[in-house]
């Protein structure tokens, strides 16, 4: 190996492959102003130490066999440093940096490119023989991939990829698509989608895409044109280079922002907006990063905050910080030497109820079935208000928002899925954020979630009360029509659905059981029972207000035997009143005490409140009865008849002592005296009957 | 099962316990499933009916709830109707229907109206019976616990009016709201000016009560706060208005009237729910709630124990 490609060498593996790299993803990109810089350092053009190499002259050899040579020593000896094939592959990329329509090449040709640095004529023999040799090139590509992944990040993570439509040039073209500019514009738009470091959410290709399409819609984000250029011709199907490169670097992102001059030190984290107050106050909320507590960040003009971890792992210390216009619509940069918050300006903000903290905060995507908020910019009130029209849900309201010339839709919902399509391929300017996650696996959500404790293990994603099945949330179509076939436990449904839409399972009729649904690719198990307990389910009350005298004021835990009112049980605190019921159409009733005391009770009819709320069977004929204290005899007269009722256990009814006029109270007694043979009746009837004889003589 | 209002009570109920956000999630997920036109404050309104109801308690400070348990108990002077409440699984589903089945129980589902904005409630499980000891009975043949009379039992036990423990003052440069007395509402104010209830945000993210009396801060609910604050107030307030019906003998029951804006606290509202067994009437017009068969010596229990005066009233 010549001198200066043994140089090239040096240098190439210093610049990307050096201590500062490790543990960092690393993007070999060589364009035509980075070769000219380096090329000064080592004294001779890259294209020209790399043609040095070539073995024109033996034809039994291959083109690059000196470098495949020196390759297979490297193996043997340890693979300690960077390949010696990396002038080569610094070279290819510099051929797809080139990749423009001009010189009568399209922007597609790579190999005219390549052959074009060698100084080769097109179309000659030894330009078929660069483009063949490329082969060779291809394979070097894939072994700098394999050692990057074997050194365990060692000298940075590989972002090394293809795809089926460029394959063997695709290497190279995944180096030249991300310009060290881009990858830091990338880690803020990474910190801006709020993805976490190390992407544990498995956010999809597609769906990081789509994030970064809207992320960079209508606005100059400072990403390089060839990189915008890739981004808005990948197709929305199949294998997309560009998608799994971004994919790479967002699942290699350690939360930093890609600052060598900083040493990639600084945390960067997208703001949040938190509309609160049911749309009365705004507010940015800035969710904590690990290992910083507490940290200062400031304001352009010099204002400075200090953050401190709250409860719910977002920093307070924002408070006062208002959220205004001008920082809506022209971004918001908070900076210090630990951290970067950003916000992006955007023109329609999409906002979802924060379970935690209950209020309505900005997010990244849409879930169709769930309401949302939408804050939008004046400028783009008729595009939004078209735009929540057609989904045509009822719920929908405009409000003022608590911001200068902004206003909030607020109940914004995709409850019809035929609607919400519809919506979303009609498109427009600000449909992007109505748009829904795109995934690239079966998943399962919302549902009436049961038995969470049992939740792992044995390949099922949770057990759902019959009736509450979950959502089911399906992976990116390949499918020309964008359309993808539901398998319920091995069936395919008739219906080919929209993975856009949420497939409401509580919607097909299933019985309890275990299911396996999802795509013939991937799917999830889920069950479904109406009950677990046959008693009451633990924590059943277990809350209560303890009583003392009377109840505290405040519900606490209340289990054991400690006097409390839990729902509807409560102590014996009082005397109830006694009350006795007849069910039939009463025409009088009396109640007798055994010193010929009479009370009658008075007739009722139903209630109104009864007669509005209750069906009719419950309102047949009843007298209800309070019986004071003291009263034995309960005697009442139907239509057809009298009749007389003990008030108490018949050995508990005292002997009566009525005084000789108490006519109305033998009265009472002889009109039901044959309706009881009991003993203690019979001696009350006999001392009415001594009365009756008294008024007669 | 595909009524909304019976499926959340059967999921609360075999759930047993747990988190007020994850309880909240589920209902807004069913909720957007079948109720297309409800509205955000929905599951909080169903929460309190349903504690009302006696299905659920909640401690709303702590954001933790569990169901309650299965209660059979009478209404007062209501014709021998009693409610079956509190926790619903589909075991004691099962159990109920076998009962009525075989006769043994004498049952009627009622439906508390409410407007489509809500969330529909569970209906009550209303119960007809012939006397005490035969109710007490089929409770037990039931598995449930059996309270003779939870509105009059729950009425003697209901606490005077205090407020809760000493708190510190709130910070400085938080958001803080006071709560007018006049409109019903919170309003974000500076700084607290003058007595009565506030809401502020804590560190840990839970929005609290809090009410100043005398130079002290307390801790409070929404619902004890709005009647701390009354309390203070030199004026009476007339928020509780009885009515006593008007059908012939029974002039000692009547309907109790809440204006909006001055909500009962929890184990009031049960108190007078369970006079009837239904959710309380909502007066759209008249704004404010009606609670059906409130014995007038329960209804001023209620006033008396929340430091108020029982108006007599007029209009629904």
């Amino acid at each position: 190996m010549r001198s200066e490609y043994k140089k090239w060498h040096e240098v190439l593996s210093a610049e990307f492959f050096g201590a500062g790299n490790a543990l960092q993803s690393t993007v070999l990109y060589v364009d035509a102003e980075i070769e000219r810089e380096l090329a000064e350092r080592v004294g001779t053009g890259l294209a020209q130490a790399v043609a040095g190499e070539l073995n024109w002259s033996d034809p039994d050899r291959s083109l690059f066999s000196r470098i495949q040579y020196e390759c297979e020593v490297w193996e043997r000896q340890g693979s300690a440093v960077p390949p010696p094939s990396l002038p080569v592959l610094a070279l290819s990329v510099l051929a797809a940096t080139r990749m423009v329509s001009s010189e009568g090449m399209l922007k597609t040709n790579f190999y005219g490119r390549w052959i074009q640095l060698f100084g080769e004529q097109p179309s000659s023999s030894r330009a078929n023989k660069l483009e063949q040799a490329f082969q060779d090139v291809a394979v070097m590509w894939e072994k700098l991939d394999i050692w990057l992944e074997q050194t365990g990040g060692l000298f940075g993570t590989s972002t090394v990829s293809t795809d089926a439509l460029y394959w063997k040039i695709g290497y190279p073209i995944s180096q030249a698509l991300v310009r060290g500019s881009d990858r830091q514009v990338l880690t803020r738009f990474f910190a801006a989608t709020r993805l976490r470091p190390h992407n544990p959410d498995e956010v999809s290709e597609r769906e990081l895409l789509r994030r970064l399409r809207v992320w960079t819609a209508g606005r100059d984000r400072h990403l390089s044109p060839r990189l915008m250029e890739e981004l808005a011709s990948a197709p929305d199907t199949g294998e997309v280079l560009i998608a799994s490169l971004v994919k790479r670097l967002a699942d290699e992102w350690d939360g930093t922002l890609h600052e060598p001059e900083r040493e990639h030190r600084r945390r960067a984290v997208g703001l949040r907006l938190v509309v609160a107050d049911r749309g009365r106050r705004l507010e940015w909320l800035a969710e904590a990063c690990d290992g910083i507590d507490e940290t200062h960040v400031a304001a352009p003009g010099g204002r400075t905050f200090t953050l401190r971890r709250a409860y719910g792992d977002v920093y307070e210390g924002l408070e006062s910080l208002h959220p205004s216009w001008q920082q809506l619509g022209h971004g918001l940069h908070l900076e210090g030497d630990d951290l970067v918050l950003e916000w992006a300006p955007q023109e329609v903000l999409l906002l979802r109820l924060h379970p935690h903290l209950g209020e309505w905060v900005s997010t990244e995507y849409f879930e169709p079935g769930e309401q949302h908020w939408i804050l939008a910019a004046d400028s783009a009130l008729r595009a939004v208000r078209s735009m929540v029209d057609a989904l045509g849900s009822r719920t929908v309201r405009e409000a003022p928002a608590p911001v200068l010339g902004w206003k909030l839709f607020k109940g914004v919902r995709a409850v019809n899925g035929l609607a919400f399509s519809r919506t979303l391929d009609r498109g427009g300017d600000h449909t992007h954020v109505l748009e829904p996650q795109i995934r690239h696996r079966a998943a399962l959500s919302g549902g009436l979630r049961i038995a969470s404790e049992y939740r792992a293990g044995a390949g099922v994603a949770g057990h759902f009360l019959r009736g509450g099945a979950p959502d089911l949330l399906l992976p990116a179509s390949d499918s020309p029509d964008g359309r993808v076939e539901v398998v319920l436990d091995g069936r395919i449904e008739k219906l080919r659905a929209d993975p856009r839409v949420p497939f409401p399972l509580c919607l097909i009729p299933l019985e309890e059981g275990k299911y396996r649904v999802g795509t013939a690719h991937s799917s999830q198990v889920f069950t479904l029972h109406d009950g677990l307990h046959e008693g009451p389910p633990p924590g059943t009350g277990t809350l209560g207000y303890p009583c003392d005298g009377t109840a505290r004021p405040e519900l606490s835990d209340a289990a054991g035997s400690q006097a409390a009112i839990r729902g509807a049980e409560a102590p014996r605190s009082i005397r109830l009143p006694h009350t006795e019921l007849l069910r039939s159409s009463v025409l009088e009733a009396v109640l007798l005490d055994p010193h010929g005391g009479v009370r009658q009770a008075k007739r009722q009819s139903v209630p109104a409140w009864m007669a509005c709320r209750l069906p009719a069977q419950a309102l047949g004929p009843c007298l209800e009865i309070e019986v004071p204290g003291g009263y034995v005899w309960l005697v009442y007269r139907t239509a057809a008849r009298w009749s007389v009722r003990a008030l108490a256990a018949v050995e508990d009814i005292p002997p009566p002592v009525p005084a000789p006029d108490n006519y109305a109270w033998a009265y009472a007694v002889l009109s039901a005296a044959p309706r009881l043979q009991d003993p203690a009746w019979l001696d009350y009837v006999a001392a009415a009957e001594a009365v009756a004889r008294s008024q007669g003589a | 099962m595909t009524d909304t209002g019976g499926l959340l009570l059967r999921w609360v109920s075999e759930q047993g316990a747990g988190s007020l956000s994850e309880v909240k999630q589920g209902m807004w997920w069913l909720a957007a499933k079948h109720c297309p036109d409800f509205e955000p404050g929905a599951p909080g309104r169903w929460l309190r009916d349903a504690v009302s109801l006696a299905y659920m308690d909640i401690d709303w400070r702590n954001r933790r709830w569990c169901a309650a348990p299965p209660v059979l108990t009478r209404l007062p002077q209501a014709r021998g109707l009693a409610v079956l409440t509190g926790s619903r699984t589909a075991a004691f589903d099962a159990r109920v229907t076998q009962a009525v089945q075989d006769g043994l129980l004498e049952l009627f589902r009622v439906t508390s109206a409410r407007p489509l904005r809500d969330i529909p409630l569970p209906q009550s499980l209303i119960v007809q019976f012939d006397n005490d000891a035969g109710l007490a009975r089929w409770a037990a043949e039931l598995g449930v616990s059996y309270t003779p009379c939870f509105a009059l039992q729950g009425a003697a036990l209901l606490p005077p009016l205090s407020p809760g423990a000493p708190t510190s003052v709130p910070e400085f440069g938080k958001p803080l709201e006071q709560y007018d007395l006049e409109r019903g509402e919170y309003r974000p104010v500076q700084r607290p000016r003058s007595e009565g209830l506030y809401r502020l945000k804590r560190r840990d993210s839970k929005r609290v009560c809090q009410v100043l009396r005398d130079g002290q801060w307390y801790e409070t609910s929404h619902e004890q706060g709005v009647y701390l604050a009354l309390e203070t107030r030199s004026q009476a307030a007339d928020v509780l208005r009885w009515r006593p019906e008007k059908d012939c003998g029974r002039e000692r029951f009547g309907t109790l009237f809440v204006d909006w804006g001055y909500p009962l606290p929890d184990l009031h509202r049960r108190v007078a729910v369970m006079c009837c067994g239904l959710a309380p009437r909502i007066n759209a017009q008249a704004e404010n709630l009606a609670y059906d068969n409130v014995p007038y010596a329960i209804a001023n229990k209620i006033a008396q124990s929340l430091g108020q005066h029982l108006g007599e009233n007029d209009d629904e």
